[in-house]
C-alpha cells in the first residue's frame, strides 16, 4: 500500500507540475493547496517519526536520521527528471515555459540533493564512525550534484538567455544520458558496499515503512510546490525582464 | 553541401591545422609529460603498486590532457570570427560533430599512444602483457572523451570562463569513460578476463554520446 | 540524539532558508515590474 501511494504521489505531482508550467500565471493558484496539504503533513509526518517508528536495535535513535535521509531521494531524481524534461519540450516548441520548469527543477532539484549530501554525513559519523565512504550510493548522490552545478553554472555563465535556454536543455539531456552509466561505473569501480542495505528488500517493520513512507510522500508534494513557486518566480522575472526590454 | 561532404571538409581542416601549426598536438604532448613527471614523483608507491594504479593515472593524463586539447576545438573559429560559417552550412550540423570530434580524436591517439611510451620508460609499464584489452581500452576511451569533449566544449565556448565551465560540465559525464578504460586496462594487464558486458556498456556509452552530439549539434550551433 | 536533532535541523534551515530566497526574489521581480509600468 505503502509503495503504491508514493507512486500515485509522484505520478500526480509531475502531472501537476506539467500542468502548471503550461500556463503559470493562470494556474499558479492551485499551488496554494498544494502549498497547505505539504504543510499539514509536516506534523504528521514528524509526530509519526518521533512517537510511531519504533527504536532500531542496531543504531539506537540515531536510525531516526533515516526519515528525512530518505524522503529526499525522490525529489533529488525527480528534479533531475524535470529539468531533462522541460529541456526536451522547450528545445522542441521554443517555448519559454518549458525552460522555466527546467530551471525550476534543477534549482530545487539541487537543493534535495544538497541535503543529502549534508544529512547522509550526520548519520554517517555516529553511525559508522566517519563522515564519508566511497560506496555507490553516496558517491551517485554526489555526482548527480556535480552534474546539477555544472547545470547552473552554464545557466548562469552562457552568453544571452536563448543561448542559456538552449544549452542548458542539451546539458540536461547529456546528463540524462550519462546518469546510467555513472551507476555502472560505480558499480564496477566500488568495492565493499558500506551504505546500509535497502531495508525495503530486508522487509522492514511496517511501522517503519509507513512513516518513511509518509516522508517520502509529504517531501514529494514539499518539492512540487517548490517547483511550482520557483516557475512563478521564473515567470514574474521573465516578464520583469520584457518590460524592462520593451520600455526603452 | 551534402553532410558527409562537410564531415570531410570540416575534419580535413582541422587536421591540416594541427598538423601544420602543432600547437595543439605538441601542447598536449608537453603537457602529458610534464604530469606523468609530477605524478611519478609525487605519489610515492612501490613499484608494485604502480602496476596497479598505472591504469588510473594513464586516463587521469589523458583527462587533463583532454582539457587542454579539446577545451582548443573551437578557439580558431571563436577568434576568426568563424563561428557563423560553420553554422550557416545549410545541412545537418550533426555533420559538422563529427569532422570537429574527429580530428580530436586523431589528437588524443597520438597523444595517448605518447603516453603509453612514456610509461613504458618512465614507469616500466609493459603493455604487451595484455595488449588487446588495453588498446581496445585506448580506443573506446578515446572515442567518449572525444565525443562528449567535442560537444561541451562548443557549449562552453558560447558561455563566460570557458576554462572553468569546460572541466566542470565535462568531468562528471566523462566520469563513467575513466572508469571503464582504467578498469579494463588494469585487468587487462593483470591477465583477468573482461566480461563482454564491460565491452558492451562501454561501447554503448560512446554511442550514446556520439548520438547526442550529432543530434544536439543542431541546437548547439544555432546562434 | 544531538545528530538526530541536527539532522532534523539542518533540513529544517535548508528549506526554510530557500523559501525565503524564492520569497525575496519574487518581491524584488514584483517591484521591478512595478517600476516599469
Amino acid at each position: 500500500m505503502v509503495p503504491a501511494a508514493i507512486t500515485l504521489s509522484v505520478v500526480a505531482a509531475l502531472a501537476w507540475l506539467l500542468w502548471l508550467a503550461a500556463d503559470v500565471p493562470a494556474r499558479i493558484g492551485s499551488a496554494r493547496w498544494v502549498g497547505l496539504a505539504s504543510l499539514a503533513l509536516v506534523p504528521v509526518w514528524l509526530l509519526l517519526v518521533s512517537y510511531y517508528a519504533p527504536i532500531e536495535a542496531v543504531q539506537g535513535i540515531i536510525q531516526k536520521i533515516f526519515y528525512v535521509h530518505i524522503p529526499a531521494i525522490i525529489p533529488t531524481y525527480f528534479g533531475f527528471v524535470l529539468s531533462a524534461l522541460g529541456g526536451v519540450l522547450y528545445l522542441r516548441s521554443r517555448e519559454e515555459r518549458w525552460d522555466t520548469l527546467a530551471a525550476a527543477g534543477a534549482e530545487v532539484g539541487v537543493v534535495f540533493c544538497t541535503l543529502m549530501l549534508l544529512v547522509g554525513p550526520i548519520w554517517a559519523k555516529p553511525a559508522w564512525g566517519q563522515w564519508w565512504a566511497w560506496d555507490l550510493r553516496l558517491t551517485m548522490t554526489l555526482i548527480l550534484w556535480f552534474i546539477y552545478v555544472a547545470y547552473l553554472f552554464l545557466r548562469s555563465f552562457a552568453f544571452g538567455s536563448d543561448t542559456a535556454r538552449t544549452y542548458t536543455a542539451v546539458y540536461g539531456i547529456a546528463g540524462v544520458g550519462a546518469i546510467p552509466f555513472v551507476y555502472f561505473a560505480l558499480d564496477l569501480a566500488k568495492g565493499a558496499a558500506m551504505h546500509p542495505v535497502n531495508p525495503a528488500r530486508e522487509g522492514l517493520p511496517p511501522e517503519m515503512g509507513q512513516t518513511v513512507g509518509v516522508g517520502m510522500i509529504t517531501f514529494i508534494w514539499i518539492f512540487a510546490w517548490l517547483v511550482a513557486k520557483r516557475c512563478e518566480l521564473g515567470t514574474l522575472q521573465a516578464r520583469a525582464l520584457a518590460s524592462r526590454l520593451g520600455a526603452h | 553541401m551534402s553532410g558527409p561532404r562537410v564531415f570531410l571538409e570540416v575534419f580535413r581542416k582541422d587536421l591540416r591545422l594541427d598538423l601544420r601549426s602543432r600547437d595543439r598536438l605538441g601542447h598536449m604532448a608537453v603537457f602529458a609529460f610534464l604530469v606523468v613527471t609530477l605524478l611519478s614523483i609525487v605519489v610515492p608507491v612501490s613499484k608494485a603498486e604502480r602496476l596497479s594504479w598505472s591504469p588510473a593515472l594513464l586516463w587521469v593524463v589523458m583527462l587533463f590532457t583532454s582539457l587542454l586539447g579539446l577545451g582548443r576545438t573551437f578557439q580558431s573559429e571563436t577568434e576568426e570570427g568563424a563561428m557563423e560559417l560553420l553554422v550557416q552550412a545549410p545541412v545537418d550540423r550533426g555533420w559538422v560533430f563529427f569532422g570537429k570530434a574527429l580530428a580530436s580524436l586523431v589528437a588524443l591517439f597520438a597523444v595517448e599512444l605518447w603516453t603509453a611510451v612514456l610509461f613504458t620508460v618512465f614507469l616500466d609499464v609493459d603493455w604487451s602483457a595484455g595488449l588487446w584489452g588495453c588498446a581496445g581500452a585506448g580506443v573506446l576511451g578515446a572515442v567518449g572523451l572525444a565525443a562528449a569533449g567535442t560537444l561541451l566544449s562548443a557549449i562552453a565556448s558560447g558561455a563566460r570562463f570557458r576554462e572553468f565551465l569546460f572541466p566542470v560540465l565535462l568531468f562528471p559525464l566523462v566520469l563513467p569513460d575513466l572508469v571503464f578504460a582504467s578498469r579494463i586496462t588494469a585487468d587487462s594487464l593483470a591477465g583477468s578476463e573482461i566480461a563482454g558486458v564491460s565491452w558492451a556498456i562501454f561501447l554503448l556509452y560512446d554511442w550514446v554520446f556520439v548520438l547526442i552530439g550529432f543530434f544536439a549539434f543542431d541546437f548547439v550551433l544555432e546562434d | 540524539m544531538p545528530w538526530v536533532i541536527a539532522a532534523y535541523a539542518v533540513t529544517g534551515v535548508v528549506l526554510v532558508g530557500y523559501i525565503l530566497y524564492l520569497r525575496a526574489a519574487r518581491g524584488a521581480a514584483l517591484r521591478d515590474q512595478q517600476r516599469r509600468s
